[in-house]
């Protein structure tokens, strides 16, 4: 018995040692193609009305023609991926974005839609946000010395910190002046966009936090294929028997926690808990129900042997590819965004989505959104036409533009664009989950240090599911270290 | 007497017209300088002076610096995250900078001997040094992947269970250890041309002797590469400060699982570029420095009693 799995497990490492080989190889033959032969890997075909070459990086005649045809700013192709260019009459705009691959061709349409609208120029940048950060560092030291660009894509979520060290550009008057009120977008949205009533950034898309699971597992493991774990009790028991271990190797998981958007913000709010008063401006992430959540969090990595989880987490390859969708967990905490992925890399998975299971003691399910804006950094000359584009991007048309453009999932913080037949025929069954889950949605407490307490929260999270110490206290910990921040920045809340 | 003076002019006139030629090539030289010196001063030495001011500022780059005297320092040692990439750098340099050392040193006897292909066994053993960070860091955290990788495929054809490495919060020390020992080309060079200096009479009188070839090494060679060794160890001890890249790509910049692998720098670019506490990182950057200083200063205070500089009775 012993005998026939070792060599089992001989074979089976062998095999994938030559899988491995011959795809490191294929890689290489590819890489070599894409460098001799660089219209095969130019990328996604044309989208909508803007041609995809610029946005792929790639300068074919057809596309400048195409947009001269149409009459309007000419988009002229330059060989950096990333970079849209349009000219206008009226002065020229310079944008700093993060956006890559798929999201080139629905930021080409919205770029040429308004420099065609406005005759404004769009000159548009690559500027990566480095991963394990949230704002791009080369952003914030040409906002310190004094050089910004017009216009600039921002995490909303740090909105608030960075308005707060006054480094945006204060747009409330603006808004005010072009009828744009809280009311335009869903609460979360503007609240996040906003720091002590005054509004900084033009919200953009958003994402709401779900529950997928994969029905064939689910079959094989003897659970009901239509209904997902409606509690954590149901999450917990299906996850024993959706697990599949051989010595200590996982071949499957049923659940990871800490996988996709599993973040201490998901559980905390989950089981009720509240990360910030906004009446004492301190933040309480060692609030009891938050301290049950990151308990039973933590308690997955005890439970499931941590040691093994990881290995078998880091058996996927960093970030290469989503283990729900490869078949290697069963069950995941991710954003509406992974429906378009599934559509794209795995079209046949058969799976559903659900609200997130409803924690101990609870009525009421939750989840919370993120998403990103458009600010125009401090320091910035024509602030009316850095403005009118931020305006533009955020507005209906702009968010249907992109939408429609868009083969990612993109979901809108515009109200009005939310009205538009378009979602519920792209998203199907998605979209009534997301509707439900949106007026309901937390948001990350909008404070000077909200980059500080996120980054805390993710360090805290890996601490306790390897039972470094209890959960209550490096939550605790995490409390006294923000709270200190907080106190120097003179912080009292945005009601005081 | 007037011959004298005449010559006396000459020889005045030439020391000016010498003096002159030097003044010219002296601005001649500083010009060519001057663009090294302007990145000295202005790209290295005001970034320095100026961190030792912020290291007791807040300052967030957003907004000016605020004096805050020792604080930063103070928060330092009340943080534990600190202390965790304190002790993870000390750990990794007790354990890199001995197996570096023994291993450069080893290569570098091997290629010191008289085999075929020499200039290839050299080219191979130095080529990880020439290629980027980011791209063998990759690669090996595929090598040392827990589950596909070769590494644990192989330890399982002997009967071992593979351990998580990069994976797991003992064993992802170790790892780095393993990677940093395939690019110890740059030090194996060093050793290399310290080799080719060693005097060949004192191998012919240990011939002479009969002594061994193990014999030899610990008694020749090795005494005579003392100095070359000690400038290693000095070397590495700096580099080990700022351990950085392959840590870096390997954990996504965070160091993770568990901190293991969150080293002093690593921390130090989290506070600059991360959470933009420039302030705390720039105290961190002066306390690396004199940590540093300090072991660098120890090592050159026991140096007297290893190492050897040639010349017999100098040695203490």
């Amino acid at each position: 018995m012993l005998h026939g799995n070792e060599r089992g497990e001989h074979v089976l490492s062998r095999r994938a040692l030559l899988a491995s080989l011959g795809t490191a190889g294929a890689m290489a033959l590819l890489a070599a193609c894409g460098s001799s032969r660089p219209a095969i890997t130019s990328g996604a075909p044309a989208v909508g009305a803007a041609s995809s070459s610029a946005a792929a990086g790639q300068a074919t005649p057809d596309a400048a023609a195409t947009a001269k045809a149409a009459g309007y700013a000419t988009a002229v192709p330059t060989p950096t991926v990333g970079q849209i260019k349009t000219t206008g009459a009226k002065g020229t705009i310079q944008y700093w974005h993060n956006h890559s691959g798929i999201e080139l061709p629905p930021l080409q349409a919205n770029i040429q839609e308004f420099s065609k609208s406005t005759d404004i120029g769009i000159e548009a940048t690559y500027v990566p946000v480095p991963p394990g950060t949230q704002a791009s560092e080369k952003l914030i030291a040409a906002i310190a010395g004094g050089t910004p660009p017009d216009a600039a894509r921002f995490d909303r979520f740090i909105v608030g910190s960075f308005a707060f060290k006054g480094s945006l550009t204060d747009v409330t008057a603006k808004a005010a002046q072009d009828g744009i009120s809280s009311k335009d977008y869903y609460n979360f949205a503007w609240q996040e966009a906003s720091l002590n009533g005054k509004l900084y950034a033009i919200p953009t898309s958003t994402d709401v936090r779900i529950l997928y699971w994969n029905k064939d597992h689910f079959k094989d493991a003897g659970l009901d294929t239509e209904k997902a774990p409606a509690t954590i009790q149901e999450l917990d028991d299906a996850v024993a028997k959706l697990t599949k271990k051989d010595g200590n190797r996982y071949a499957r998981i049923g659940f990871i926690p800490w996988l996709g958007q599993g973040w201490l913000y998901t559980y905390g709010w989950l089981w009720g808990g509240s990360f910030y008063d906004d009446k004492t401006g301190q933040v309480t992430t060692s609030d009891p129900k938050i301290v049950d959540a990151a308990n039973w969090y933590g308690g997955y990595g005890k439970k499931y042997a941590i040691g093994d989880v990881d290995a078998f987490q880091a058996s996927f390859g960093s970030n290469a590819q989503d283990p729900f969708l490869v078949g290697l967990v069963s069950m995941e905490v991710s954003t509406n965004g992974t429906v378009n992925n599934i559509k794209q890399y795995k079209p046949d998975m058969n799976y559903g989505l659900a609200v997130l299971p409803m924690a101990p003691n609870q009525t009421q399910t939750s989840t919370w959104s993120g998403g990103w804006s458009n600010v125009v950094p401090n320091g910035v000359k024509n602030v009316d036409t850095a403005w009118s584009f931020i305006k533009y991007m955020g507005s209906s048309q702009g968010q249907l533009t992109w939408a429609k453009n868009s083969k990612g999932a993109f979901l809108p913080t515009s109200i009005e664009a939310g009205k538009d037949p378009f979602f519920p025929q792209a998203n199907g069954a998605a979209w009534d989950l997301v509707q439900k889950l949106l007026p309901i949605s937390h948001w990350r407490p909008v404070i000077p240090e909200g980059n500080e307490l996120w980054n805390d929260l993710a360090d805290a999270g890996d601490q306790i599911r390897h039972q470094k110490s209890d959960a209550k206290t490096i939550l605790s910990g995490i409390d006294g270290k923000v709270n200190d921040l907080l106190k120097k920045d003179n912080w009292k809340g945005s009601g005081g | 007497m007037a011959t004298v003076t005449s010559v006396g002019a000459g020889a005045a006139q030439g020391t000016r017209r010498a003096a002159r030629r030097r003044r010219r090539s002296l601005v001649v030289g500083l010009a060519f300088c001057l663009p090294w010196i302007i990145g000295l001063l202005g790209l290295h030495l005001v970034p320095v002076v100026l961190s030792l001011y912020y290291s007791f500022t807040d300052y967030d780059i957003l907004q000016p610096p605020k004096w805050v005297g020792f604080d930063n320092y103070l928060s330092l040692f009340r943080d534990s995250v600190f202390w965790g990439a304190v002790e993870n750098t000390v750990i990794y340099a007790l354990m890199a900078i001995p197996a570096g050392v023994v291993f450069a040193f080893g290569l570098a006897l091997l290629l010191n001997t008289k085999i075929r292909g020499l200039a290839i066994w050299r080219t191979i053993y130095f080529l990880p040094n020439v290629l980027p960070t980011v791209a063998v860091s990759i690669v090996w955290l595929w090598v040392f992947n827990p589950l596909y990788g070769p590494v644990n495929w192989f330890l399982d054809l002997l009967g071992l269970p593979g351990p998580g490495w990069f994976a797991d919060e003992h064993w992802g020390k170790p790892g780095l250890v393993l990677l940093s020992l395939w690019s110890v080309g740059q030090t194996m060079v060093i050793y290399l041309a310290g080799l080719q200096d060693v005097p060949q009479e004192l191998y012919d009188a240990a011939d002479v002797d009969g002594a061994s070839v193990w014999r030899k090494t610990f008694s020749v060679t090795l005494p005579m590469l003392t100095p070359v060794i000690f400038f290693n160890l000095v070397l590495s001890l700096i580099g080990v400060f700022s351990y950085f890249d392959a840590p870096f790509v390997i954990t996504d910049g965070l160091g993770n699982p568990a901190h293991s692998m969150l080293f002093y720098a690593m921390y130090l670019y989290r506070n600059a570029f991360n959470l933009f506490h420039m302030g705390l990182a720039s105290s961190m950057a002066w306390l690396q420095f004199l940590i540093t200083l300090l072991v660098a200063l120890l090592i050159f205070g026991t140096s007297g009693r290893w190492v050897y500089y040639g010349g017999g009775d100098e040695k203490k």
